[in-house]
């Protein structure tokens, strides 16, 4: 299987599938596709990622299997990245929509940090999607990549809507600003900070996504 | 205080604060900032209370700005595809940025806004609210789109598309005004809308309208 992506403002990415090999996309996503490649629905039934909660949520999405090429796209502006993902390595997504992944890879919704809420007994979840290797995966994000490689005790903050993708190793943590004295008593935001090493993406553009929600399958 | 654009066409502006420079701009659009960077709140309620309540209720205008202090970076953005400038204001030095384009602006830049009329006609524009910045310091704004730059003489006259305006300087007016445009098939008179721009001074047109739906 090879990714790649065309375009420049409003790319797609190009999937070239071999026989007996598929790759998962958003329903809907698939701008053309060769008459070779046989198209299914897949369900997935995953945890709730919060702690606590109980049941399951679904998330349906195409599967495309090869032999084949077929291109797919968010129809938004923004970049496209491609990554290939080793046995049990995983990639958090949290601000960027899958475009498409291996079948072989792993899909599920973990929070990967807490916080406390003000004026609140509960705490606030950090949720971001999870995709584990061995396989290729093809993320977008809206508008322009800023790729940080954190040295060890090294930090910077930025705002939820900012983050588009963590590699494992960094740490992190939500931390919620406002209130008085400096800001009016109803007026919170939170910063994630993230502490080196590792490394984290972070986009221009202000995501409509919520941990890569829709584009990323299509919730029940 | 250093900036430098970042990005290609959805920009975001990265900004080295020295230990005690503060720039300020609207809530809600930082990238990433330094964890050494401070910040608070700069309250915004010229004309008391309902006056407030009516640009924020219904203009949509923020009652307060967030103020970023350094030492330390900070990276703004504001979440389109775009141009950002950079632009030195002299001591006294107005300009007028329309809502919603305004980056950030050095502490020492005064900071106020108005409200640009519409015709008043049902359905149709309803005007819309600008910032209005005055040096010395340095502000930087976002265009969408491409920005396209004139420098009016005094007896220059043109129509814009209000979405189109980005920013003037206080010299250059602008009216809304209604432009008939005949009859529709039912005898129905009908017209279109658009702003009417004297100079002489600098203006800044946009040439993609932030008020459109999402791109």
């Amino acid at each position: 299987m090879k990714f790649d992506h065309l375009g420049d403002v409003a790319p797609v990415l190009l999937l070239d599938i071999a026989e007996d090999e598929g790759a998962i996309v958003p329903i809907g996503s698939v701008r053309y596709r060769d008459p070779s490649i046989n198209v299914d629905r897949l369900k997935l039934v995953l945890p709730r990622p919060m702690p606590g909660e109980i049941g399951n949520i679904s998330e349906y999405f195409e599967v495309l299997e090869g032999p084949g090429t077929a291109t797919v796209s968010t129809g938004r502006i923004g970049e496209v990245r491609v990554m290939e993902l080793a046995p049990r390595q995983s990639l958090y997504l949290h601000s960027g929509a899958v475009l498409g992944r291996d079948a072989r890879t792993d899909f599920r919704r973990v929070s990967v940090a807490s916080y406390p809420l003000p004026h609140s007994v509960d705490l606030g979840y950090f949720v971001v999607a999870q995709i584990t290797g061995p396989g290729l995966v093809a993320f977008q994000t809206q508008g322009n990549v800023l790729s940080f490689d954190i040295a060890p005790g090294e930090r910077i903050r930025a705002p939820p809507h900012s983050v588009v993708a963590i590699l494992p190793g960094i740490r992190m943590k939500v931390q919620v600003y406002g209130g008085p004295p400096d800001f009016p008593p109803l007026h919170y935001f939170s910063l994630v900070e993230f502490t080196g090493p590792g490394k984290v993406l972070l986009h221009s553009g202000r995501s409509l996504l919520k941990s890569g929600d829709v584009l990323a399958g299509s919730a029940e | 205080m250093k900036l430098e654009v970042q990005g290609g066409y959805v920009p975001n502006i990265l900004c080295q604060l020295s230990p005690g420079e503060e720039v300020f701009c609207e809530a809600g659009i930082l990238v990433y900032c330094d964890p050494t960077i401070r910040f608070h709140m700069r309250p915004f309620t010229r004309g008391g209370a309902g006056a407030t309540l009516k640009r924020t209720v219904i203009g949509g205008i923020p009652y307060r700005l967030q103020v970023f202090s350094g030492p330390g970076y900070a990276a703004f953005s504001r979440c389109g595809p775009g141009e950002v400038r950079i632009l030195e204001l002299a001591p006294g030095e107005t300009v007028e940025v329309a809502e919603h384009s305004l980056l950030l602006a050095s502490a020492s830049v005064k900071y106020d806004v108005f409200y640009v009329k519409g015709t008043g006609r049902v359905g149709r524009m309803v005007g819309f609210w600008m910032d209005r910045l005055t040096g010395p310091g340095t502000i930087a704004i976002h265009g969408h789109g491409n920005i396209q730059s004139f420098e009016l003489p005094p007896t220059e006259v043109f129509d814009v598309d209000h979405g189109a305006v980005l920013l003037k300087h206080d010299s250059v007016r602008l009216e809304a005004f209604n432009q008939p445009i005949g009859q529709d098939l039912l005898g129905r008179a009908m017209s279109y809308e658009a702003l009417r721009v004297r100079g002489p001074g600098k203006l800044l047109l946009q040439t993609l309208d932030p008020t459109h739906s999402e791109r």
